[in-house]
Parts: structure tokens; sequence; C-alpha cells
């Protein structure tokens, strides 16, 4: 078993990734911001306190922000290193170098069970008044609970994987 | 949550620490490096694509140059210099550059998949290759050797009769005629109306009746419409 700080900080470019994706979107849809620790020691290694959302939309794009942010940024960079060492089979290190980062943003998507709760609350009440991206966004905050719970299986892991190696295989 | 004039600005306009704004420098470097290093393999891996869309077409000089561009792109892959030198080799054999094309292809066997036949294609630059320097000796042996991986195919017999032409013109001994002509109504029986061999065979009957041997280029220069006996 690999303590989950160690992980934080082997992968620490995910985490700084992650709270920027929470941070950001409060900047957009302007919501105060009271505290960020974008990395520190500790449990967890970052976070982001904000004051509260004016809407069911904001509270849902700051809450899964990291999940596009990360997601999208993991992409972005494993992409170009797929090409050399899947299809041509030239291991440069700088291509390393770059899917280790990718791939370490892109395990850092999920949000955590605090944020999933938050969202799950919010859904809920909004999903009542038929509001579609509450009613949308309910499987999809299973999902994030799913993912924690999966994370002691490696799956937040598997998850950057998949994004990083897996979606370019599906393109080339 | 009541904040003052001060706090709410602090909290709309959080600062977001120095060495953060140098981390997404450096991802945003590196993310640049990325795609400006890696651009050529995409590029590389689009004129494969290309390539084998023009050989689709039946476009082969236009797929080999595409495969020869990729190989100069991303000089460090093996299979593609395999994948240029085999093309190059074909587009060589085809010239009728036999020679040349032999030493294009030599040492690709094993680089590439089966159904390339590499080892099929030297054969046939080695005959062209022994065509070209006039070892009729080693044309006739490289061909019945071709018979023997491929009985009854009609290519292959129709080589061997060519060959045996080629002794014919070049020793007279009608021995080499008799055989040649054997060989060839066995590879009319097989090769029928099909137009690339009715042009092969048509070289083969020029070759007996006048025992002068030419080259597949000189042979369409002089006859245009085709050779009549």
């Amino acid at each position: 078993m690999i303590p989950g700080f160690l992980i934080a900080w082997l992968t620490f470019p995910g985490v700084i990734v992650h709270e920027m994706g929470h941070f950001l979107f409060c900047r957009l849809r302007g919501v105060p911001v009271l505290e960020v620790r974008f990395l520190r020691l500790g449990n967890p290694a970052g976070y982001v306190i904000h004051g509260p959302t004016a809407n069911f939309t904001t509270t849902f794009l700051v809450c899964a922000g990291p999940l596009l942010v990360n997601t999208l940024l993991c992409l972005l960079i494993c992409l170009p290193t797929y090409l050399p060492m899947e299809v041509f089979g030239i291991k440069h290190p700088f291509s390393y170098l770059l899917l280790w980062l990718g791939v370490s943003i892109g395990m850092h998507a999920f949000p955590s069970t605090q944020d999933a709760g938050n969202l799950w609350r919010a859904a809920r009440q909004e999903a009542a008044r038929y509001n579609l991206l509450a009613i949308l966004s309910l499987p999809l905050v299973v999902l994030i609970f799913v993912a924690n719970v999966l994370s002691f299986v490696w799956f937040d892991y598997l998850y950057g994987v998949a994004i990083g190696i897996g979606v370019p295989s599906l393109m080339f | 949550m009541p904040l003052c004039g001060a706090c709410h600005r602090l909290t709309q306009k959080y600062p977001v620490p120095g060495w953060v704004k140098v981390f997404f420098a450096v991802v945003a470097v590196l993310v640049l490096l990325g795609a400006a290093y890696n651009a050529r393999f995409a590029l590389a891996y689009y004129e494969v694509r290309r390539g084998f869309g023009a050989l689709d077409q039946g476009d082969f000089a236009g797929a080999s140059e595409r495969f020869r561009s990729a190989a100069q792109r991303v000089p460090e892959s093996g299979d593609l210099a395999a994948l240029a030198g085999y093309f190059e080799g074909v587009e060589l054999l085809a010239e009728g550059r036999s020679a040349e094309a032999l030493t294009r292809l030599r040492g690709l066997d094993g680089k590439l998949p089966p159904n390339f036949q590499v080892e099929e294609v030297m054969k046939e630059a080695e005959r062209g290759a022994a065509f070209d320097s006039k070892d009729y000796d080693r044309l006739l042996e490289l061909s019945l050797a071709a018979l023997q991986r491929s009985p009854g195919d009609a290519k292959a017999l129709g080589a061997v009769a060519s060959a045996y032409a080629c002794k014919f013109a070049a020793t007279g001994d009608e021995a080499f005629q008799r055989q040649s002509l054997d060989y060839l109504s066995q590879a009319d029986a097989r090769g029928g109306q099909d137009p690339a061999w009715q042009e092969y065979r048509q070289r083969i009957r020029h070759r007996l009746a006048t025992r002068e041997i030419l080259v597949p280029a000189e042979f369409h220069r002089r006859y245009p419409d085709g050779w009549k006996e």
C-alpha cells in the first residue's frame, strides 16, 4: 500500500492543476475565493475554500472544474507523445517526461468526495425543480463517488492512462 | 456572507502565488515544445496514410514518394526506412533498373510483414539484374527456381520460356528454342488473354523469331502497336 501523500507528491502537477480547475471556475463565475492551497504537505494535498455559489450551473462548474481541466490538459500533453512512442516505436526521454506530466494531471481529474457531496446535495434540490443540468449531473456525481472509492485500486491512475494513452490510440 | 469592500475585492481577485504561475508557464512551455518536437511524427504519419491511400488508387510512384518523405521526416525509424526502401526498390524494378533495385531491397527481408513478399520481389530483381548483365545461365537458374516455388504459375512458366529464349538468342542452340516454346505453350494455357501476359508473350516470341534480345522499353519504342510474327 503506497501512502496517499506520496502518490500526491509523485504526481504533484495533477494536484496543482486540480486546484486550479476549482479556482479558475470560481474566478470565471465570480465566486469569492477565501483560501487556496495549490500544494502542501498533508491531507488533502491541496484545496480551495470558496464562498456560496449563486446558482446550480456555477456549483456544477466549480465542483466539476478539475474533471474538465485535468482531462483536457492530460490529453493535450499526452497526445503528441503517442505517435513517436506507439506508432513509430521511438522512446525519447522527453516523451516519457510528457507522459508522466500528462498522466499525473489526468489521474487527479476526479473531484473529491467532498466536492461530489456538495454537488449531490445541490443537484438533488435542483433536479426536483426539473433543472436539466442537475438531472444530468446526478449520474456524474455517482461516477465521481465510484471513482473515489475505486481509487484504492488505482482507478484514478487508470483514468489518467486511459485519457493520456487510450484516447490517442482511438484517434490514430 | 457579509464582507467589507476590501475583503470582497480580495476574494474576487485572490492572488495566485508566483510559483504556481511559474509552474503553469513551465507546463505551457512543455506543451509547446512537445507539439513542436513531435510535429514531424504527425506529418510522417499523415504521409504514410496518404502513401497507402495512393497505393489503393494504384498511384505507385505517388505512394513511393510519400513513404520516402515520411522516412526523411523520421530518419530514426527503421520501419519507415524499410517501407521507403521497399517501395523505392519496387519502383526501380518497374523502371527496369534491376541491379539498383536489388541493392535497395537487400537487407529488408524480415523487416516488413510477410504480405510485402520481400523475398519474391528480391528474386525478381535478381532475375532482372541477370537479364541486364546478359548472364542468361543465371537467369535460367533463377527462373527455374521460381517455377519450382510456384509450379504451374503462368508468370513463372513465362519467365522460364523467356530465359530459354535468351539462351537461344545468345547461342543459336535450337534445343533452347524448343524448351522455350514448350514452356511458352504451358504458360499460354494458363495465362489466357491477360493483357500483361500477352505483352510478355509477344516479347518472347519476337526474341525466338529474331534472336534479338530487347529490353521492354526498346521493344515498345520499336513496336508501339505490338510486334507481328
